[in-house]
C-alpha cells in the first residue's frame, strides 16, 4: 500500500459521513445489546479512524452504551502470559499454593477488549484473541496451571491504516465503521440519537431462509469465501430487526447488516464495469424482478448471471458507490505475504519469553528467568541438602533459561547513491538500472526502501522510507548527478536512517553505490584527505552496528578506494565493470537471507 | 465428560467430505499419522476437528492410571501399570487434547507438582498434556504459530511413542501415542517440513462454494449456537451411527490385504511424484487399508489408492518454484497421467 498520506476520502453524496456516524452508532448498540443479551454472540467491531475528537467522541459513546460494563485496554506490548495468564509467582510463594494469575482476556470477560495498535501484535497473541473471541473462552495451559476460564467478550479494534491487521482476527470482527470521514459537525447534528436509548432489550430476530439465501449470495459474489462473515450478517440483520421493533427481517435491515459486516471484505465487485450507467437507470425494473425470484426461490444453487444482477439490484446504490471507491486499493494479495516469517535469534531484535537451554557463547542466560524458574524448588532443594550448609538459593543447571528475541519480519533496504560529477559522467545511469531492479523485487517482496544521495555538500535523503515503487522509480530517474562526493555525510545520514528503521521493528540493510573517492569531509569542507578518512571513519560506524550492508564499485576502474570503504564497513562488495543489474539484485538478496538468518 | 454434550456434531458438518474422511481414516487407524488440515479462515477446520471427540469409541484402560494404559498391552504401559499382573479396569472416552498458544514445556511434558513442591517439599511428578493425549488424539490449532522448540519436543515424543522427562533428579517414563491433528492457515506463517512430514493425511480445506450449502451452515450454526444440547440430540443417532461404523472398520483392519498390484502402483505414484522417503509410500499404503476397512471392503483396490493418495502425499511433495499448484493439484495431475498410461496399455 502506499505509505504516502492519501487524499482525504471525500464523501460519497449517496453515503454521506453522517450516515457513517449513524451506522458507527448503530454498531455501538448492537455490540452492547449482544454483550448483554445472550441471543448473539458478541458483536465485535473494527473502527477505522484517525485519533481525534471524532473518535474520542465514539468511545465515550460505547462507554455509556455498555455502561456497568469495563473496556480493558491492550497494552501493545502485551505477551501471551499477560494475555492468557499463568501462574502468579510472588502469591505461589506467600500462600503456599498454587495461585494462577488472570490474563486480559479472562479479565476482561463480560466486557470490551480495545485494541488500539492491533498491527504489531505478534501472530500468536492475535490468534489467541480470535479464539477467545471463537470459543468464548481461553485455554491456559502456562508453568504447571491448567485451566479454562469462560470469556465471553467482545472486540474493538482501531485502526489508522487500511489491509494491516491479521486477517485471523479480522475475520471474527463482525462489525466495520469507517469514522475517517466524519467531521465534527456530523456528530453534533446527531448527538442524541435516539437509537442509542431506544430498543436495547428488544429480542433478536430470526434471518429467515430468503435473507440467508441473499447473504450467501451476496457474500459469494463479492468473492468472500469464510462463511463466518455471512453468518455475523445473519445475526446482525436480526438484531437491526429487533432494534426497530420489527419482527421480521426487513430490507433495510439486511442493507445495514450487509453494510457493517460484508462490504469491507469484498475482494470484487460484482457486475461488469460497463453496465454501470445502464444499472442505475433500470433499477427499479430489476428490483421487481428480484423480487419475483426472491419468491420462488429455494432452488438456487449457482450463482449465474440472473443472480448476480438480482443480488446488484438488490443493493442500494451507495454500498456500489462505497465499494468502487473501495476497488481503487487492489485488496492484498494473500500470497505474498511475508507475515510469520519472523525469526527467532538468540542475540539481537526485540526480546520475547524466554527458554528454557544450556547457555553457549552466543546464548545469554535470562537472570530474572532463572531466579523465577528456580525459586518455587527452594524448599525442596535445601530439605536435599539437610546434612550441608543451607544456602540462601539454589539453581540447578534445569533451571537456566535464555534471552531470545524476536527478529523483525518486515525489511527496509536503504540506498546511498554516489551523483558526484565524477560518478555522473560515465556510471550514474547504470547504477540507476540496478537500484530500478532492485526495487521492483523489494516492491514484489513488500520490502520498504529508502534513497540517500551523495552529492554536493552534503547528503540528502531524497526518498524517505516507502513502500510505493512508483515514487522511488520517480525518484530515481529524476535524480542528476554533480557536485562533490559528501561520502562521509552520505554513510551517517544512512547509518542514522538505519537505526531509526530498527526502532521501528524493520530489518534494514543498506546497499551503497559508490566509486569511493570522497572529496567533502564531514563538516562540509573540502579536501581529499580528511574527505576520505571520515569517510573510512563512518564506514567503521556501519560495521560496529552490524547492519548487513553492500558496497557496489561504481568507479569507471576498479580501484583500491571502494575496497577500502567496504573493508572498513565490514560488507560484501562487488565491482560495477562485472556487475550488472541481475548480479547486483541477486547480491541484495543475499545480503537480506543473511540478515534474515542471523 | 459433558464436552460430548456441547460439541458440535460431526455428522452435522456440511459438506468438507474430504477432511471428514482424513479424520475417520485416523480414528479407524491410530498408525495412520494424524492429519493436517490447511486452509483459510472461516473454512470450518476448527469445528471439524473439534467433533470428532462425538465420534470415537470408548477406551477400556487402567483404572486411576494418569497415562490410561490399556489393560491388555503391557509392552506400551507405564512402569506402575507394567510391574502388575493383573488391572482393574474402567471404560473412559476416548480424550481429545487441546494444545492451547502459549502452552509452556512443563505443561506440555508434565513436571513437578509445583502445589507439593512448595508446601511439603516433596517431589512428585505432575502429568502434562501428553500424558493426558495417551492413546487419544492431540489437537494442535494454528499449528505455525506454535513455538519450534515445542515442536521439537512433540516430533520427538510422536516419534518414540513415549515421553521421557529428566528433571530435579527425578526421571519419569510414561507411553504417550496419540494421532496429531493440525490445523493452520499456510497464510499465516510456513509449516517447518520435518512437522508437515511428520503428518499422516493433509487436506486442503475450503469453504463450499455453494449456495444451498453455505445457507444450510449458517443455519446450522445458528442452531447449534442458540440450544447447543437440543441441537447435539436432534444429529445423536447420525452420529452414533457413524461412530458404529468406525468400529467395525476398526475390526476389520487388521484383515484387509492390499495385493502385490496396488502396491505396485503405489511405488509407482510415488515415483512419479518424487516423494522423499519411504515415509510417503508406507502412509499411502496404510491409508487405502483404512479406506479399504471403512467401506466394509476385505482387500484394497485401485480405488481405494486413488482417493487417498492425495491425501497421504500432497504435502510430501519437494517445493517446485515453477510449479506453484497446490500439492493436491499436481498429486491428481501425476494420478491423471498414470491413469491413462494404464489405460493405454
Amino acid at each position: 500500500m502506499d505509505p504516502v498520506p492519501a487524499p482525504e476520502p471525500k464523501p460519497v453524496d449517496a453515503y454521506s459521513s453522517r450516515e457513517q456516524w449513524l451506522d458507527a452508532l448503530r454498531a455501538i448498540c448492537f455490540l452492547s445489546h449482544s454483550l448483554k443479551y445472550k441471543d448473539t454472540p458478541p458483536m465485535s467491531i473494527r473502527v477505522m479512524a484517525n485519533a481525534g475528537p471524532v473518535l474520542d467522541c465514539w468511545i465515550e459513546t460505547l462507554k455509556i452504551a455498555i455502561s456497568d460494563r469495563e473496556i480493558f485496554s491492550l497494552p501493545s506490548n502485551v505477551d501471551i502470559d499477560g494475555l492468557v495468564g499463568g501462574v502468579d509467582l510472588s502469591s505461589t510463594l506467600a500462600l503456599g499454593r498454587k495461585v494462577h494469575k488472570q490474563g486480559l482476556l479472562e479479565r476482561a470477560d463480560g466486557g470490551v477488549l480495545l485494541l488500539a495498535q492491533p498491527t504489531v501484535l505478534e501472530p500468536a497473541i492475535t490468534a489467541s484473541i480470535a479464539n477467545a473471541l471463537d470459543d468464548h473462552q481461553t485455554k491456559t495451559e502456562r508453568d504447571g496451571v491448567s485451566y479454562k476460564p469462560t470469556v465471553r467478550l467482545a472486540c474493538v479494534v482501531i485502526e489508522a491504516d487500511e489491509e494491516q491487521i491479521s486477517a485471523p482476527l479480522m475475520d471474527r470482527l463482525a462489525m466495520h465503521v469507517d469514522l475517517r470521514s466524519v467531521a465534527i459537525r456530523d456528530l453534533e447534528a446527531l448527538e442524541c440519537s435516539p437509537e442509542l436509548t431506544a430498543a436495547v432489550g428488544e429480542l433478536c430476530v430470526d434471518t429467515d431462509e430468503n435473507n440467508l439465501n441473499v447473504i450467501a449470495e451476496t457474500a459469494l459474489a463479492f468473492g468472500i469465501s469464510s462463511i463466518r462473515p455471512s453468518q455475523q450478517t445473519a445475526q446482525l440483520a436480526g438484531l437491526s430487526a429487533g432494534f426497530n421493533g420489527r419482527s421480521k427481517v426487513e430490507k433495510e435491515d439486511m442493507e445495514l447488516a450487509i453494510r457493517l459486516s460484508l462490504l469491507h471484505r469484498a475482494v470484487m465487485v460484482p457486475a461488469a464495469p460497463e453496465n454501470e450507467e445502464v444499472r442505475s437507470e433500470d433499477q427499479p425494473q430489476l428490483n421487481e424482478n428480484n423480487e419475483l425470484d426472491a419468491q420462488n426461490e429455494g432452488d438456487v444453487s449457482e450463482i449465474d448471471d440472473l443472480t448476480v444482477e438480482a443480488i446488484m439490484a438488490n443493493l442500494p446504490t451507495r454500498i456500489l458507490d462505497v465499494l468502487s471507491k473501495r476497488q481503487k486499493t487492489p485488496p492484498r494479495s494473500s500470497q505474498t505475504g511475508r507475515v510469520g516469517q519472523n525469526k527467532t535469534s538468540f542475540k539481537r531484535g526485540r526480546p520475547i519469553a524466554s527458554i528454557r537451554g544450556k547457555p553457549t557463547s552466543d546464548k545469554r542466560v535470562d537472570i530474572l528467568a532463572t531466579l523465577r524458574a528456580s525459586v518455587p524448588w527452594q524448599k525442596l532443594r535445601n530439605a536435599e541438602r539437610a546434612s550441608k550448609a543451607w544456602l540462601p538459593i539454589q539453581i540447578r543447571a534445569g533451571d537456566l533459561h535464555l534471552k531470545r528475541f524476536k527478529k523483525p519480519s518486515e525489511s527496509t533496504t536503504i540506498f546511498v547513491v554516489d551523483a558526484s560529477g565524477s560518478t555522473a559522467v560515465n556510471r550514474l545511469s547504470e547504477a540507476k538500472g540496478a537500484v530500478e531492479m532492485v526495487l521492483s523485487e523489494s516492491y514484489a517482496r513488500r520490502d520498504y526502501v529508502a534513497m540517500i544521495a551523495m552529492k554536493g555538500r552534503e547528503a540528502e535523503i531524497v526518498l524517505p522510507v516507502t513502500r510505493s515503487l512508483v515514487l522511488a522509480k520517480r525518484t530515481l530517474s529524476g535524480l542528476t548527478g554533480g557536485g562533490g562526493t559528501p561520502l562521509a555525510d552520505g554513510l551517517k545520514k544512512a547509518l542514522i536512517l538505519a537505526e531509526e528503521e530498527m526502532r521501528k521493528g524493520h530489518q534494514p540493510s543498506l546497499v551503497i553505490l559508490t566509486d569511493g573517492s570522497a572529496n567533502v569531509a564531514l563538516d562540509g569542507g573540502a579536501g581529499r584527505e580528511q574527505a576520505n578518512a571520515d569517510a573510512l571513519d563512518m564506514a567503521k560506524h556501519i560495521a560496529v552496528s552490524g547492519h548487513a550492508t553492500l558496497v557496489i564499485d561504481v568507479s569507471k576502474l576498479v580501484g583500491k578506494q571502494a575496497k577500502a570503504v567496504a573493508d572498513a564497513c565490514r560488507s560484501e562488495y562487488i565491482a560495477m565493470p562485472f556487475a550488472n543489474a541481475t548480479s547486483i539484485s541477486s547480491a541484495v538478496d543475499e545480503l537480506q537471507v543473511a540478515n534474515a538468518g542471523h | 465428560m459433558t464436552r460430548r454434550e456441547s460439541d458440535y456434531p460431526f455428522a452435522a458438518i456440511v459438506g468438507q467430505d474430504m477432511l471428514k474422511l482424513a479424520i475417520i481414516l485416523c480414528a479407524v487407524d491410530h498408525r495412520l499419522g494424524g492429519v493436517l488440515a490447511l486452509g483459510d479462515r472461516g473454512t470450518g477446520k476448527t469445528t471439524a476437528v473439534r467433533a470428532l471427540a462425538s465420534l470415537l469409541p470408548q477406551l477400556d484402560t487402567v483404572k486411576d492410571c494418569p497415562y490410561h494404559c490399556d489393560p491388555s498391552k503391557s509392552s506400551v504401559q507405564c512402569d506402575t501399570c507394567g510391574s502388575k499382573q493383573t488391572h482393574d479396569t474402567e471404560r473412559m472416552d476416548a480424550p481429545v487434547v487441546d494444545l492451547p498458544l502459549g502452552v509452556t514445556e512443563d505443561r506440555l511434558l508434565g513436571a513437578l507438582d509445583l502445589e507439593r513442591a512448595l508446601i511439603d517439599g516433596v517431589k512428585q511428578f505432575e502429568p502434562g498434556l501428553l500424558a493426558k493425549a495417551n492413546r487419544g488424539f492431540l489437537y494442535i490449532d494454528e499449528v505455525n504459530l506454535l513455538e519450534d522448540h515445542l515442536v521439537d519436543v512433540l516430533l520427538d515424543v510422536a516419534a518414540s511413542g513415549w515421553n521421557m522427562i529428566e528433571r530435579e533428579g527425578m526421571s519419569v517414563k510414561h507411553p504417550s501415542r496419540f494421532v496429531l491433528v493440525g490445523s493452520g492457515n499456510p497464510e499465516e506463517g510456513e509449516l517447518r517440513p520435518q512437522l508437515l512430514d511428520r503428518f499422516g493425511l493433509s487436506v486442503d480445506v475450503e469453504t463450499p462454494g455453494v449456495i444451498k450449502d453455505r445457507v444450510e451452515i449458517i443455519k446450522r450454526r445458528d442452531a447449534y449456537d442458540r440450544d447447543p444440547v437440543a441441537f447435539v440430540k436432534k444429529w445423536k443417532q447420525t452420529t452414533s451411527k457413524l461412530s458404529n461404523r468406525i468400529k467395525k472398520a476398526q475390526a476389520l483392519l487388521e484383515s484387509v490385504e492390499v495385493e502385490d498390484h496396488v502396491l505396485q502402483l503405489i511405488a509407482e505414484i510415488c515415483i512419479a511424484l518424487g516423494t522423499d522417503g519411504l515415509r510417503g509410500e508406507l502412509t499411502l499404503i496404510k491409508a487405502s487399508r483404512a479406506h479399504a476397512a471403512w467401506r466394509g471392503e476385505m482387500s484394497a483396490s485401485i480405488e481405494d489408492v486413488r482417493v487417498m493418495a492425495p491425501l497421504a502425499l500432497s504435502h510430501r511433495l519437494r517445493r517446485n518454484p515453477l510449479d506453484d499448484a497446490r500439492g493436491s493439484v499436481r498429486v491428481e495431475r501425476a494420478l491423471g497421467e498414470i491413469f491413462s498410461k494404464r489405460d493405454a496399455a
